[in-house]
This record gives C-alpha cells, sequence and structure tokens, in this order.
C-alpha cells in the first residue's frame, strides 16, 4: 500500500518536513566547502530558501496541491539567498508551473512536476555547471520519473529518486575537479537531498522536528522584560503599511513631507516613511503609536500595523531594518540609484560615503535574499538601479530580485568581491546619465582590479601545490591559495608579493573584525617598502572570515 | 598710438623669463598664513616653494587674497604716466575677485587720465593658462595690433585656451571652494583622480575620474591632445606643485610622445594657484579647440 495523490496538505507538511531535516544537517553541508576556509553557508542558504516556503504552507494546508505549489514557490523565491538556495527556489518554481490547476497530483504529475522543477532550475543558471545539485537533481528524476508506471505509489517514486539521488551525489566528484582535489562532494547537492529525504519522511509519516532555529529573520529572540513596575523608557517601535484611499486624499498628489513632519511633532524619531504606488510604509519610535494611527486613518487604511514595547530588546532585527538608509526616505524619485551588498560596519559606511544609496546587509556568510534586495530596491525609488553585489554567491539573488521587481529597471552588475563593488563605485560617475555608459564604466573598473582575501583554514589538505594545516593563514586570489604562513600578517605579505601588479597603481587593504591596527600597519610597512611605486590605502571595514581584502588596481 | 603694455597676476603663473621677453608686468596677491600676509612673488621672494607646500603637506591652512586696489592703482598710475596704455589679463573672475577691482581703479585712472586706455580681461582662466594667454596679447601687440584688436582677438580666442589638470586629492580645491565637483567625486575615492578642466564659465570643474596617478597624467594628455587637433601654435605648457621630479619628466615626455611637435615648457605652479590645488597638481595647457562645457 502507498500513497496514489498527493494533495496539497501532504505536499505542505513534505516542505516543512524537507526545511526541518535540512536545518538539522545545515552545518553538514556548511561543511562541504571547496576551500578550506570558515566561508561556508550554502546549508545557511538554502535553509533560510526553503523556510520561506515551508511557513507559508503550513497556513495554507488544506488547498489545492496547486495552491500550496504556488504559495511555496512565492515564498520561496522572495527567501532565496546564496546560488544554490535561487537554483533551489526555481526549482520549486518549475514544480509549480507543472503543477498549475492540479487539485491532487498522482504520482505521473508529481514526475511530470518534479521535471519541470528540473528545467526551471537549469534555465535559471546561463552556464549551468555540472557536478552540482543541478546534477543530483536531474539525475534523480530522470531516473525516477522513467521507472515509475500508473500504478506506482509516491512512496516508490521517491524510494528509486532518493536511491538515484545519492549515487549521482557521490558522482559529483568526478564532474567538477575543484571538489575532488578538496576531497568533499557537492554542497548544494548535499542540502538538496537532505530535502528530499525529509520530504520522503513526511510521506511516510515521520514528521521530523527540529530543535534548533535557524537564524532568519523573523525569528524573534526575547530577551529584555517588561512588567508592572518597568519604567516606559524607549516607547514603541511603531511599523505601518497603509494602503492610501481615493476616498480620503488624492493618491497622486500624495507626498509623505506632511506625514513625516507630524510624526516629528509628536516627539517622533527614527523616522523613515515613503510612499510606493498608492501604498505607504512608515516606521517610527513613538510615546504615542494611537496618535500615528489615527493621523493614517485620515488618509488611508491600514494593511498591517506592528507596535513593539521597545524596552523589549529584540535581539534579531526586523527585515526593514536590514537595510540602511542615509536619511529619511524621500519619496521623491531619482533617474538612478545605487544598491551595494555588504557587511560590517566600516563597509557599510564605505559603499554609504561612495554613494550608495542603499546598502543590502550581507555578507559571505550572510547571503542577502531576493526580498532583502526588493525592500532595498523600493527604498531607493529609482528609474534605473544598479546593483553590486560583491560577493559571487549573491549575484544570483540580486539577479532574481531583479527580475521579480517591476518598478525599476534593475541591472545587476556583477562584483564578485567586495573590492571589486569597491573599485567599480570609486569610479561611479551619473553625469553622463546614459545606463550603458554607467554601467561600461562600473565593468571596467571591475575588470581593472584583482582581488586578494586572507583567511585562515578549517582543515589539513593539498591544495594549489600547498600543504595545508588546519589554523594557516592563507592568502588567495581568484580561488586560487597564493600564500600558506603561521600568521595574517606573512599571509598577507606574501599574497600581495604574488599578486600581479604590472600596470597597477593602487593598494586598498580593507581590514576585517579580527585583523589588529598593529596589523595593518605591518602590511602597510611592506608595502611601501617593496613596492614604492605604488599608493598604499587603509580602510577598516570590520567584515567577517577575511582579515584582509586586498583591492589592488 | 600709444605703446601697449600688458599686466597680468600672480595667478598667471609666468617666469622671469618669460615676462622679461614679453615685457609683461604683473600685479601681486597675497597668500595669507597665520593671518600674516605675503605678496605672492611669482619668483619666490619671500618663500620658497618647496616652504610653502611643505606648509600645506603638514595641514596648515593657506589662504590667499585678491590683488588689493592699492597695488592696482600703483602699477595702473605708474604705466599710464609712463605712456602706456594696459591690458590686464586678470585671474577667472569666477576664482578671484581680482577683475572687479581692477575694473573698478581703471576707470578711475581713466577718468583723471582721458588719454589712457586700461582694459580689464577676463580671460576665464587662471594659472599658466591665463600666463599664455597674457603672452598671446604680448605678442600680438609686438606684432603692430592696435590696443582694440588685441582686446577684441583675446576676447574672441580666450576660451580656446584648453587646461587639464589632476589632483591627487580634491580636498585642497574642496576646501579653497574652487572647483565644481559632483557627487560622484565624493568619499574616500582612494587612488581615483579627478580630472580638472577651466570651464566656459571659468569655474575649475572636476570632469572625469580616472585610476591612478600615472593613469591620470596620461589622461590629461591625452586630453589635451584631443583639444589640440587642427592648432597651429604648438606650444605646451606644464605645471605642478612641487611634484616629484620624476613624475614631471614623465608628463614632459608624455606631452612630447602623445601631442605632435609640441613646443614643451615646464613651470612651477606659484604661491596662490598652489595654495588652491595643493602640492602634487599637474597640469598641462595649450591652444586648441574652443571650451563649451559649462559645469
Amino acid at each position: 500500500m502507498g500513497t496514489q495523490n498527493l494533495t496539497g496538505e501532504m505536499f505542505a507538511q513534505m516542505v516543512q518536513n524537507g526545511a526541518a531535516n535540512l536545518r538539522n544537517n545545515a552545518q553538514t553541508v556548511n561543511d562541504l566547502n571547496v576551500f578550506p576556509i570558515p566561508d561556508g553557508d550554502t546549508g545557511d542558504n538554502m535553509c533560510r530558501t526553503i523556510e520561506g516556503g515551508a511557513s507559508v504552507a503550513a497556513t495554507d494546508s488544506s488547498q489545492p496541491v496547486s495552491e500550496v505549489c504556488s504559495k511555496v514557490a512565492e515564498g520561496m523565491l522572495l527567501s532565496a539567498r546564496g546560488n544554490s538556495g535561487v537554483i533551489l527556489s526555481q526549482f520549486f518554481e518549475g514544480i509549480n508551473l507543472g503543477m498549475k490547476n492540479v487539485e491532487t497530483a498522482d504520482v505521473k504529475a508529481v514526475a511530470e512536476a518534479f521535471r519541470a522543477g528540473v528545467k526551471q532550475a537549469y534555465s535559471s543558471v546561463i552556464t549551468p555547471t555540472e557536478g552540482t545539485i543541478l546534477t543530483v537533481m536531474r539525475e534523480a528524476t530522470d531516473v525516477a520519473a522513467s521507472k515509475i508506471t500508473d500504478k506506482s505509489t509516491l512512496e516508490e517514486f521517491f524510494k528509486i529518486y532518493i536511491k538515484e539521488m545519492y549515487l549521482s551525489l557521490d558522482r559529483t566528484p568526478e564532474l567538477l575537479p575543484v571538489l575532488k582535489e578538496a576531497g568533499v562532494i557537492d554542497s548544494g547537492g548535499a542540502g538538496f537531498s537532505f530535502i528530499i529525504e525529509g520530504m520522503y519522511k513526511a510521506l511516510k509519516g515521520e514528521e521530523i522536528t527540529s530543535d534548533k532555529m535557524m537564524t532568519s529573520v523573523s525569528a524573534e529572540v526575547i530577551t529584555g522584560h517588561f512588567d508592572e513596575n518597568s519604567e516606559m523608557e524607549f516607547g514603541y517601535c511603531t511599523e505601518a503599511l497603509v494602503q492610501l484611499r481615493s476616498e480620503k486624499t488624492d493618491i497622486d498628489a500624495f507626498t509623505v513631507d506632511p506625514l513625516i513632519e507630524y510624526l516629528e511633532s509628536i516627539g517622533g524619531d527614527s523616522i523613515v516613511a515613503f510612499k510606493t504606488g498608492s501604498k505607504v510604509k512608515l516606521h517610527v519610535h513613538t510615546f504615542t503609536p494611537d496618535k500615528v494611527i489615527a493621523y493614517c486613518l485620515t488618509f488611508g487604511e491600514f494593511i498591517t500595523v506592528k507596535i513593539e514595547n521597545m524596552s523589549i530588546q529584540h535581539s534579531e532585527t526586523t527585515i526593514e531594518n536590514r537595510f540602511e538608509r542615509k536619511e529619511v526616505i524621500s519619496n521623491e524619485r531619482k533617474e538612478f540609484g545605487v544598491v551595494a551588498v555588504a557587511g560590517g560596519d566600516g563597509l557599510k559606511e564605505m559603499f554609504t560615503s561612495l554613494g550608495a544609496d542603499a546598502i543590502v546587509d550581507g555578507q559571505q556568510t550572510m547571503n542577502p535574499s531576493s526580498e532583502d534586495f526588493i525592500k532595498a530596491f523600493d527604498a531607493v525609488n529609482a528609474d534605473t538601479i544598479f546593483v553590486l553585489p560583491n560577493n559571487s554567491n549573491i549575484v544570483m539573488a540580486a539577479k532574481q530580485a531583479g527580475e521579480l521587481y517591476k518598478d525599476s529597471e534593475v541591472i545587476v552588475v556583477e562584483s564578485t568581491t567586495i573590492a571589486e563593488g569597491y573599485a567599480a563605485l570609486t569610479m561611479l560617475d551619473l553625469s553622463s546619465g546614459d545606463k550603458d555608459v554607467i554601467v561600461d564604466e562600473l565593468k571596467m573598473a571591475i575588470d581593472g582590479v584583482t582581488t586578494g582575501l586572507v583567511t585562515y583554514a578549517v582543515r589539513d589538505t593539498n591544495q594549489d601545490g600547498f600543504e595545508i594545516k588546519k589554523d594557516d593563514w592563507l592568502g588567495f586570489s581568484a580561488k586560487t591559495i597564493l600564500s600558506v604562513e603561521k600568521d595574517k600578517v606573512s599571509a598577507a605579505t606574501a599574497l600581495l608579493d604574488s599578486i600581479d601588479k604590472s600596470g597597477k597603481e593602487v593598494i586598498i587593504a580593507i581590514a576585517g573584525k579580527d585583523a589588529t591596527a598593529e596589523d595593518l600597519q605591518a602590511v602597510h610597512e611592506y608595502a611601501s617598502k617593496n613596492y614604492p611605486l605604488m599608493e598604499f590605502f587603509e580602510v577598516d571595514g570590520g567584515q567577517d572570515i577575511y582579515s584582509f581584502i586586498f583591492a589592488v588596481e | 598710438m600709444r605703446p601697449i603694455k600688458i599686466v597680468t597676476d600672480s595667478c598667471s603663473d609666468l617666469c622671469k623669463e618669460l615676462r622679461d621677453k614679453h615685457g609683461i608686468e604683473y600685479v601681486k596677491m597675497n597668500t595669507v598664513h597665520n593671518e600674516k600676509e605675503t605678496p605672492a612673488s611669482l619668483d619666490w621672494e619671500y618663500f620658497s616653494a618647496k616652504e610653502l607646500y611643505d606648509l600645506m603637506r603638514n595641514g596648515e591652512r593657506i589662504t590667499t587674497t585678491q590683488v588689493p586696489a592699492a597695488e592696482f592703482t600703483e602699477k595702473f598710475t605708474k604705466l599710464t604716466d609712463e605712456g602706456f596704455d594696459v591690458i590686464y589679463i586678470s585671474c577667472s573672475g569666477a576664482l578671484s575677485g581680482s577683475v572687479n577691482t581692477g575694473k573698478i581703479v581703471a576707470k578711475d585712472i581713466m577718468a583723471k587720465n582721458p588719454e589712457a586706455k586700461i582694459a580689464c580681461i577676463d580671460p576665464l582662466m587662471a594659472c599658466i593658462g591665463e600666463g599664455m594667454i597674457a603672452v598671446k596679447a604680448a605678442e600680438l601687440a609686438e606684432d603692430g595690433k592696435s590696443f582694440d584688436e588685441v582686446v577684441a582677438y583675446i576676447e574672441e580666442n580666450k576660451l580656446r585656451m584648453n587646461q587639464f589638470c589632476t589632483v591627487n586629492t580634491l580636498d585642497y580645491l574642496k576646501r579653497a571652494g574652487r572647483v565644481k565637483a559632483s557627487s560622484a567625486f565624493f568619499g574616500n575615492l582612494f587612488g581615483v583622480k579627478p580630472v580638472i578642466i577651466s570651464d566656459a564659465k571659468g569655474q575649475n570643474t572636476a570632469i572625469k575620474k580616472v585610476k591612478g596617478r600615472l593613469a591620470s597624467m596620461d589622461e590629461i594628455v591625452n586630453l589635451l591632445n584631443d583639444a589640440m587637433q587642427g592648432e597651429e601654435d604648438r606650444r605646451v605648457f606644464v605645471g605642478h606643485a612641487d611634484c616629484p621630479q620624476e613624475e614631471v619628466d614623465y608628463l614632459a615626455n608624455k606631452v612630447k610622445e602623445v601631442i605632435k611637435d609640441a613646443e614643451v615648457t615646464v613651470g612651477y605652479i606659484g604661491p596662490v594657484i598652489g595654495a588652491s590645488v595643493g602640492p602634487g597638481a599637474v597640469v598641462v595647457y595649450g591652444w586648441g579647440k574652443k571650451v563649451e562645457l559649462e559645469g
């Protein structure tokens, strides 16, 4: 006996189970890192991506399978992070497309939907690489779909699927030399396997619980307290999304300026208010949220309101706070805007000072989702938005967000490192008014920079002709290890020696969290002494993982 | 016909040799350091170039004053009394009020001495570009052109003087309030060098960014070469504000290499311009296409 038809409720449970199984194994997936450095984040990224789907599936489990698929796909598209996360979200988007108008799906329909998923996933990547998550989903789907008959149960389909999936996963190092050299299987494929495994267990009635909470944006951990004797010290963080109403105001003529003035007049601070289309988003810290609500009702009705006592600290910030603005957002539309991804206070400040209109918080181990980008696009409010993802693993999420976003033309300028993004932004010049010229100049700046990175090894390995011991310091550029030393300064200087500096005139050293002023000074002195013709600049970036990021240009 | 005397000011950065050759005189602005005013001598009579630029390198603030009215009165009176008609080529009116002061003084003197003619021309240009325009005026006078002809020629042609400058940092120019730069030039643009022209309104305007010092010097030479296409006058002036000799040589050689038949003269950027652009500025000037851009 087995399941002949997949219901919406069952699919929702499967997705949730898949998410829970991956959550329990996310660290294992993170550790499947080609580079022996502490920057693996595939597990976290995929986990946050599928949780974006699982969380919306939970509320709609009594609906037809097509409905649930649609919700799951939408949730995942918005929460997709990292390249594997984007591919995963596209796989579920394909399943959604394959399940259109289906009330309950038989095994054939499920197989076809999975095929559509594979097709969609492949089409989301410009040059698909074999030996990755793509190969694993394709091979498993092909074999399982070809082996089922009309009489097959879903359990049988998944059993074949999983067997082939693991065989395929084990073959990934044969297809992708970097995996073989590092002695690991593909991390994205592994993450995918945990999800499918979890889904199959749901089908068999095994519920997977996860006691580990991902530090996702929605997870708020209350660490403070407020009781009958507490002093009301900080007021309320008040956020609202207001639908402007034509019977109350002239929507086209409406501006947020009077609203901002009013919020200031009642003593509000940290005011953010902007209008997009016929909606107004506002954020204010106030002791009188009642006044805010009453005022908003004069021009619209609420879609959502959130009022939180700020005496109770929330350790996780909300999505709205994850991008930063230089000032109160005006609703004046600009011709051009720039969104840059950066993590670390110094780097965020640097990108802001260079002219980025919004910063999406993110770095190697904390990739932003498509939704994070969309929020930033809203805030920038420009006809054309240039995006600097500054990380090869964030490029796809930025592009996906750009495709989902309809209010602006979004151009992702593929900066794959912080150094490239920095170089691009220093050359930004909007005065031509021509987006093609601007993009060309940004790309030219990116082409002119060599990035060097310094971090430490998390395991023993042999790579690029170096024998690497755990905790050694590594310098690398363009995914090739160029120096292995016992301390970070030596790794940095040996790295700089190895980088081709012909035609280069400038070295910018961006110091990470764990690089001390003395470390930076030592590198500076070395560079001044050994490359006297080059200009050397220091930036306190405050980034994680990389003790130094060098831009040599 | 009264003989013509060309007068310029401390911003012209004309060396003694050229001034003597063409009988050009100049009125002095002042530099101000710790509230002490010093006449801005193009021959560095009161302090050396190195001393001035080192003060700036150490973060000392040097400001400047326009040409004092008394200086104009003395110079214009002396020359007109000697029988000269005077053409004053000033520093760009967008950067200094000297041209206006000069006009007021000139009006006064001409009222007292109806035979004398004094023209105060705003060349919409400063530094050696201003100097080159003054040299041109002197040459026209030497060729026997009349006062009105010289004035008309300079007015007609002054925007054909092209300036391409680059600096290590825009900070000095910004502090002196003597550059127009869009937001593209804000922030810590480590290693990025602006190219600054003198625009059609006589304002220093940053027009583009170049990464790296050598690349920026290449760029100003290329831009001047473009501007000088078809120009008969092949004189190119290279100015620098206390730059290392290797940089000056690099730039001068680049000019010879890129600009066909260039006749290169290298000079120091004097105290007044120096106080605005700061040490490390390099600039090239030449006659050529008319400057159209308004920043």
